[in-house]
């Protein structure tokens, strides 16, 4: 049977999450910043009009913002995760295949219904996800994951289009991969790129054309498969579960201020040992194995640089918080070294397992069924009245001066029951 | 960047501490029909990720049942229909109102003896945000 795959993406996510609740935005020339208020990572269309590309530091634009001509946001990711979330859950009404690519996407399998219904399903999905969450889509369908993501491009490139394109036929393909640029298609990046269009080869159409030992010789494997979909072969195969299926849990940061003792460094990672265990345990997954790092600013290369990172090992697997905030202080006093501005630290559990199968060590005494029972109570407490309510001492009891920098940040609209929207009768 | 290993030392004055109790005698006669407690989820949301929650503010709507600083339960999945109780943009501004058709024209009416119904103008159209399914009254 051939494959057919839709690919899903949200229209300037974080922008229209922040529009969703709050309709004094829509139409605004509104942009999303990045962690600490840095640049700006995602824009509306009229913020795209203005010329604001994406990446512009918020410095850039503070005059227009203080004439009220653009608006900016400090990202907000409990609202823009549980939005995810939805988004996600409409599309598996569609599909009960799906590959959760990223925050904003996901592939979607609609192999096996009648060709001349696509398009139609394609409407289906943009019309039910905007309905059931506020969120603007657009659907890109065709045989590979290449060419869906092709489709997806087109749909947002011509407004004509109405935001879904089914790119299932050839000859479609051909007329459409002429003229797009070959920097568009998936998995070509800015540096491939320029090396193909220096090659001659400036179209999806040239590349799709180009000889694959050529290809494969020249740049990699990895570019001939691009080829190859592009063709219409499909070579790029489904990750069952989704992609973002959680081999690892990352929680790091950049810090609002260059960071110079031990004390703000063990605070701000021990908050970050506590955000990753209660995602580990809201996966209801364990983890025997953890990576702790702290780094300088790169991009001061006036001041003196370090980068050291430490694994660290529990007796057994593990989602108990305690046992690697006790290991915290003796990795730090491996880590840190005076004398350095810290820009960045974080913690990562790695190798995930889930409850069922992972053999306990006989000798250890890790997690106690009464450690478990108080991290539940933990979490059940912070999900009520906010994060961090209760933590543990070392995560600090003043106000935390490692934090991001958050200066235009919305509600927790759809998270803390403080934060729901306010609406007038 | 290299991790370095740190174990955890053992210490081999502490044996592990087993905490769960070892079962003896029988079984409760009830474990055989313990059910799931009630949940108000279950009750109140039929769509989960389409339900969102409002604070309402104003007193125009109490006729309805609905008063100043309750909690609005809204599903956005729902088509709106005549005489449901919606979210609607208005003017710029998220406002609760009963959706009413006259005349097959749609109207939006206030609750309360001293709120006239929205004027609207006859080429402006409603936008819905979500139908407003359930009330949350705090009595203390």
């Amino acid at each position: 049977m051939k494959e057919v795959i839709a690919l899903c993406d949200a229209n300037a996510f974080y922008c229209s999450c922040e529009q969703v609740f709050d309709p004094s935005l829509i139409d605004k020339a509104l942009g999303v910043l990045s962690n600490n208020d840095g640049c700006i990572v995602a824009r509306t269309a009229q913020l795209k009009a203005l010329g604001v590309a994406m990446g512009t530091p918020a410095f850039k634009v503070m005059d227009q913002v203080e004439r009220g001509e653009i608006i900016l946001r400090s990202s907000n990711y409990a609202l823009y995760g549980d939005m995810s979330s939805r988004f996600m859950s409409v599309l598996e009404q569609f599909s009960p295949k799906l590959e959760v690519y990223s925050i904003d996407e996901a592939f979607v399998d609609l192999s096996g219904f009648p060709e001349d219904s696509l398009h139609a399903r394609g409407l289906d999905m943009k019309q039910r996800v905007f309905q059931w969450t506020g969120l603007p889509i657009g659907v890109g369908i065709s045989t590979t994951k290449t060419l869906a993501k092709l489709a997806n491009y087109a749909a947002k490139k011509f407004p004509a289009t109405g935001g879904v394109v089914d790119l299932t036929n050839p000859v479609r393909q051909q007329r459409l991969m002429t003229i797009t640029p070959v920097g568009e298609v998936w998995g070509v990046g800015r540096r491939i790129g320029k090396r193909l269009e220096a090659a001659g080869i400036h179209t999806a159409a040239q590349l799709a054309n180009a000889n694959r030992q050529w290809i494969k010789k020249q740049f990699s494997v990895v570019l001939e498969r691009t080829v190859c979909e592009l063709q219409g072969e499909y070579c790029i195969p489904w990750e069952e579960g989704g992609s973002a299926n959680k081999h690892q849990i990352m929680c790091s940061r950049s810090f609002g201020h260059r960071v110079t003792t031990k004390q703000e460094l063990h605070a701000a990672l021990a908050s970050f040992i506590c955000r990753a265990c209660e995602k580990l345990r809201k996966q209801k997954q364990y983890s025997r194995e953890a990576i702790l790092f702290i780094r300088t600013d790169p991009f001061k290369d006036n001041l003196p640089q370090t980068g050291r990172s430490l694994k660290l090992m529990a007796p057994s697997p593990t989602s108990d918080s305690s046992v690697w905030l006790q290991q915290l202080t003796p990795a730090l006093d491996v880590l840190f070294q005076e004398g350095y501005e810290y820009k960045k630290a974080g913690f990562a559990l790695m190798d995930l397992c889930s409850g069922q199968g992972f053999q306990g060590d006989l000798l250890a005494a890790a997690s106690t069924p009464e450690n478990t029972r108080m991290m539940s109570v933990l979490d059940a407490i912070n999900q009520r009245f906010g994060s961090q309510t209760l933590r543990p001492a070392s995560v600090g009891f003043e106000s935390q001066q490692w934090h991001m920098n958050q200066q235009a940040l919305s509600p927790c609209y759809t998270t803390q029951w403080r934060d729901i929207i306010r609406v007038r009768i | 960047m290299k991790p370095i290993q740190i174990l955890p030392q053992p210490n081999p004055e502490v044996l592990p501490f087993y905490q769960s109790p070892a079962a003896c005698g029988f079984t409760s006669p009830a474990a055989d029909y313990l059910q799931e407690t009630l949940s108000l989820d279950q009750l109140l949301i039929r769509h989960p990720a389409a339900t969102f929650f409002a604070r309402a503010q104003g007193r125009s709507m109490e006729g309805a049942g609905i008063f100043d600083g309750d909690i609005l339960i809204i599903d956005r999945s729902l088509s709106p229909k005549d005489g449901d109780v919606i979210l609607t943009l208005l003017d710029g501004e998220l406002i609760v109102k009963r959706l009413v058709y006259r005349n097959n024209k749609p109207e939006l009416h206030s609750e309360h003896p001293d709120y006239p119904p929205v004027k609207l103008d006859s080429e402006q159209e409603i936008t819905v945000w979500g139908v407003v399914t359930e009330v949350i009254h705090h009595l203390r």
